[in-house]
């Protein structure tokens, strides 16, 4: 029992730190976002920018990725296994000078990404960073994704002032402006989030009588 | 206990038994009394303290053996031989050196190891079976007890110990049921994925009614306070984990008994389905994909507060490093469409509708809800039954958990949890595998009782399925026991030959785990002395200390010659076939005469004639050619 939870330890420790991402996929996921025009704007102003391209290699160049043991989980005579994982951490940084520098909505959908394979969700770097990372892909593009992040913000107040009714306000944007190129799972996410502001804002009226 | 021989060897005449008793008590009884009141007592008792021994005189010297019987000797460092440069084999080193080997003729050992498949099993281990418990006591409470929100003083060793104690009791039926469900899934095997077993496991009816018979089994403790242990399982820390600081970002968790324990997984979805789902969840946790379908998947369930990180950090019992979602999951209702409600029910409550095809095209949302875990899980904050959408609230954040996958992965959220991904060829394949292992533990509770359990007992057989070789490997040996640790070391210095093969674990009929036998020494010249006498007086093999003092006497130290050298082997009796050649010739087996001679010679001694060093190793015990033993015993009695 005690291996079996040493095993389930080190598992979550490996989990938790952050896992091989096939970064590729995940670029083509947000092109797919944005217009063609916006798509290759982005992929230019990616080719120039420095900062996105060490944190993209920190994400898949198994050179630059992190090395771990591994537990072998099925087969504990096995010998542990060395494999490599993106290092979010150090790309995180490097998306973050983009960001600042270029605007750059790729390194920003990317950044949050990576924040979303690393625990301590309220860590004050954390926060800041998110709020960088979705303050930008809301700006500076259309993507639905944009508007659910950033109005999900509002309404948790994480590293902005709470305002639920601004975050209301968001996902009627979304509503205007990408609704009719929205996924399906884009449109459900939406309607949860206006739910969820809407809730909130009859507890608080509740309470306030 | 310890009884001591003792051996009293005289030079020729015989020896003198003796009977030494002491009296170490006097009881008086049967009183009788008469009218002035003087009492006398008709009985007297007297008990003694003798000593029980045997003496005997068989040569010339005098020597004494003790034996003591008690404990192991855990002692395995080799003995070696250690007797240099003998000059021709009259030197008296040499010959105390030969008297050492024949001395420890008698100190053989029956030793045994374990080669082949092993079942180490998993109900044998308390906390194991505490973990069915919480599930099935989970399934009785769910929505009463929240690992997060609850907060419990009492001391968890207190509890786990109470639990354990509880659970001795039935541990026999559970182990009954055990073989039912390992004999179940004979034709699996070890190499078997996840699936296979879970398809034959799960979905036949007898294995069913196997891990019901478990679940009973479990759950019907001797002692009634033993849910009260589990409720406390439920709800104290068990584990504050700290894996330390990477850059800004701590990482440390909190572990609930119940959280590290629970496995679960549901029923079978197709091979698609199972696919499909498999690139979700590799996409949820972070493996690499290009399947748009499976990053959406990930997205979708990141936007709802359902990342895998805040997924891990709730079930830790971290509020404060989860998702809002998951902390407060009363302030966070969910929109979900006919569909996706369908989807949720599916695949949550198996008693009911198992299929989103079986919903009639206009399902009225009451008639969805209506009893099962959909219903016992969540409240209904609206209903749109014009546009077929209805706001749940989930109570716990697992229920939140499961409508997030309905929503975001649709039909295949019953797929979800019973996935391990396929062996990977590249460096990522490991984690591949741990991660999906992880995944199918982590969605536990997520799933409606009793598939959890039924599924959580296949996957604890599965994992218990592992190689031993307990004769070569050291790790084995150590987690087989000190006996078997101790003839690993042995039969690894050469210091045992190997009697019969026995089978230790069946499974059909087929032997899974074979069991070898050995007689074992303290030296290797010990073995081969033993081996070959043995050969030469017709002496069983099987028995590992059958060569008394006596037979010394009987030996021949002559070398067989070639022709009458008998071809000796073991048969599967562990007797020898023939043996009537060197012991009708009386004469030392040629193979073993020769072996001998070599690991003598390995010890550093030249020019080692055996013949001539034998006959005074004899000579100095003073054996005489006749027989010149008398044996007097005597018994102490009181």
């Amino acid at each position: 029992m005690i291996k079996k939870l040493l095993c389930t330890i080190s598992i979550i420790l490996i989990t938790s730190i952050g896992i091989h991402a096939k970064e590729i996929g995940i670029v083509k996921a947000f092109y797919s976002k944005v217009t063609k025009n916006k798509a290759i704007e982005i992929r230019n102003l990616s080719r120039s920018d420095e900062f996105f391209q060490k944190g993209y290699s920190y994400l898949t160049d198994r050179d630059k990725m992190d090395r771990r043991e591994l537990n072998n989980f099925f087969d504990k005579t096995k010998k542990k296994q060395t494999i490599t994982l993106p290092n979010h951490i150090k790309a995180i940084v490097e998306f973050e000078k983009s960001v600042k520098k270029y605007k750059n909505p790729l390194s920003a959908y990317l950044g949050l990404n990576s924040l979303n394979f690393l625990i301590d969700a309220k860590g004050v770097e954390k926060v800041k960073r998110r709020k960088l990372f979705i303050e930008t892909l809301y700006k500076q593009t259309n993507t639905c994704e944009g508007y659910i992040q950033y109005a999900d913000m509002l309404m948790k107040g994480l590293g902005i002032k709470k305002d639920l009714n601004k975050s209301i306000s968001v996902l009627r944007e979304a509503r205007m402006k990408c609704w009719n190129i929205a996924t399906d799972l884009e449109k459900s996410l939406i309607e949860i989030k206006e739910t969820q502001a809407k809730y909130k804002i009859t507890l608080l009226n509740k309470k306030k009588k | 206990m310890k009884k001591i021989v003792v051996f009293f060897i005289l030079f020729g005449i015989a020896s003198i038994g003796f009977s030494d008793c002491t009296v170490v008590d006097v009881q008086y009884s049967h009183p009788v009394t008469d009218f002035t009141g003087k009492t006398v007592f008709t009985k007297k008792n007297t008990i003694k303290e003798c000593t029980d021994s045997s003496e005997k005189q068989i040569g010339c010297n005098a020597w004494d053996i003790k034996t003591t019987n008690g404990e192991l000797d855990y002692n395995v460092t080799k003995v070696g031989t250690v007797f240099k440069q003998g000059n021709g084999s009259d030197e008296a080193s040499q010959l105390m050196a030969m008297l050492e080997s024949q001395f420890h003729l008698f100190s053989g050992w029956e030793g045994y190891c374990d080669d082949g498949t092993l079942f180490d099993n998993p109900f044998a281990d308390p906390m194991t079976l505490l973990s069915y418990a919480t599930m099935v006591y989970g399934a009785a409470s769910k929505g009463k007890l929240g690992t997060t929100a609850a907060k419990a003083t009492a001391d968890i060793g207190k509890a786990a110990d109470a639990a354990k104690d509880a659970f001795t009791s039935v541990t026999d039926s559970v182990t009954k049921a055990f073989d039912d469900v390992k004999s179940a899934l004979a034709n699996t095997g070890p190499d078997a994925s996840l699936g296979e077993c879970v398809e034959k496991g799960v979905l036949s009816d007898t294995e069913l009614i196997n891990a019901e018979n478990l679940s009973t089994a479990v759950t019907t403790p001797a002692d009634p306070s033993l849910f009260e242990s589990i409720k406390d399982m439920n709800t104290i820390p068990g584990a504050d984990i700290s894996f330390g600081s990477i850059g800004d970002y701590k990482l440390v968790m909190k572990f609930y008994y119940t959280d590290i324990l629970e496995l679960g997984m549901s029923l079978m979805p197709t091979e698609e389905e199972m696919q499909s789902a498999n690139d979700f969840n590799m996409a949820w946790l972070g493996n690499e994909t290009n399947n748009q379908k499976s990053l959406a998947y990930a997205n979708c369930m990141a936007s709802i507060g359902l990342s895998y990180p805040n997924l891990i950090s709730s079930y830790a019992g971290f509020t404060n490093d989860t998702s809002e979602e998951l902390a407060k999951v009363y302030e966070n209702p969910l929109t979900l469409t006919y569909d996706q409600l369908a989807h949720l029910v599916s695949s949550t409550d198996f008693v009911g509708i198992t299929d989103v095809s079986e919903l009639p095209p206009q399902a009225d949302v009451n008639t969805i809800l209506k009893g099962g875990f959909v219903d016992s899980m969540y409240g209904v904050l609206s209903n749109d039954a014009e546009n077929q959408k209805v706001v749940l609230i989930a109570k716990t954040p697992l229920a939140y958990a499961t409508a997030g996958q309905a929503i975001c992965a649709g039909r295949l959220a019953k797929a979800q949890n019973i996935l391990t991904p396929p062996p990977d060829e590249d460096s990522s394949g490991g984690i591949a595998e741990a991660v999906g292992m992880m995944a199918v533990k982590k969605v536990l509770a997520m799933l409606p009782f009793p598939y959890n359990f039924i599924a959580t007992v296949i996957l604890d057989v599965l994992t218990s399925i592992s190689s031993v070789d307990a004769c070569h490997n050291v790790e084995d040996a150590i987690k087989m026991g000190i006996i078997q640790l101790k003839t690993n070391k042995f039969l690894n210095f050469d210091q045992c030959y190997h009697t019969k093969t026995t089978c230790e674990d069946k499974f059909l009929g087929s032997c899974i785990l074979d069991r070898h036998h050995y007689c074992c020494y303290d030296q290797i010249s010990t073995r081969i002395f033993a081996e070959g006498i043995k050969e030469e007086l017709g002496l069983p093999m099987k028995e590992c200390n059958n060569i008394k003092l006596e037979h010394l006497k009987e030996i021949s130290f002559t070398k067989c010659a070639i022709n009458t050298d008998p071809d000796l082997d073991i048969d599967e009796d562990g007797e020898m076939d023939q043996y009537v050649s060197a012991f009708d010739n009386h004469c030392f087996p040629g193979k073993k005469w020769d072996e001998f001679k070599k690991a003598i010679e390995a010890s550093g001694v030249v020019n080692f004639d055996f013949k001539n060093a034998a006959s005074q190793a004899i000579n100095s015990l003073a054996i005489p050619n006749s027989v010149c033993e008398i044996n007097t015993d005597s018994n102490g009695s009181q």
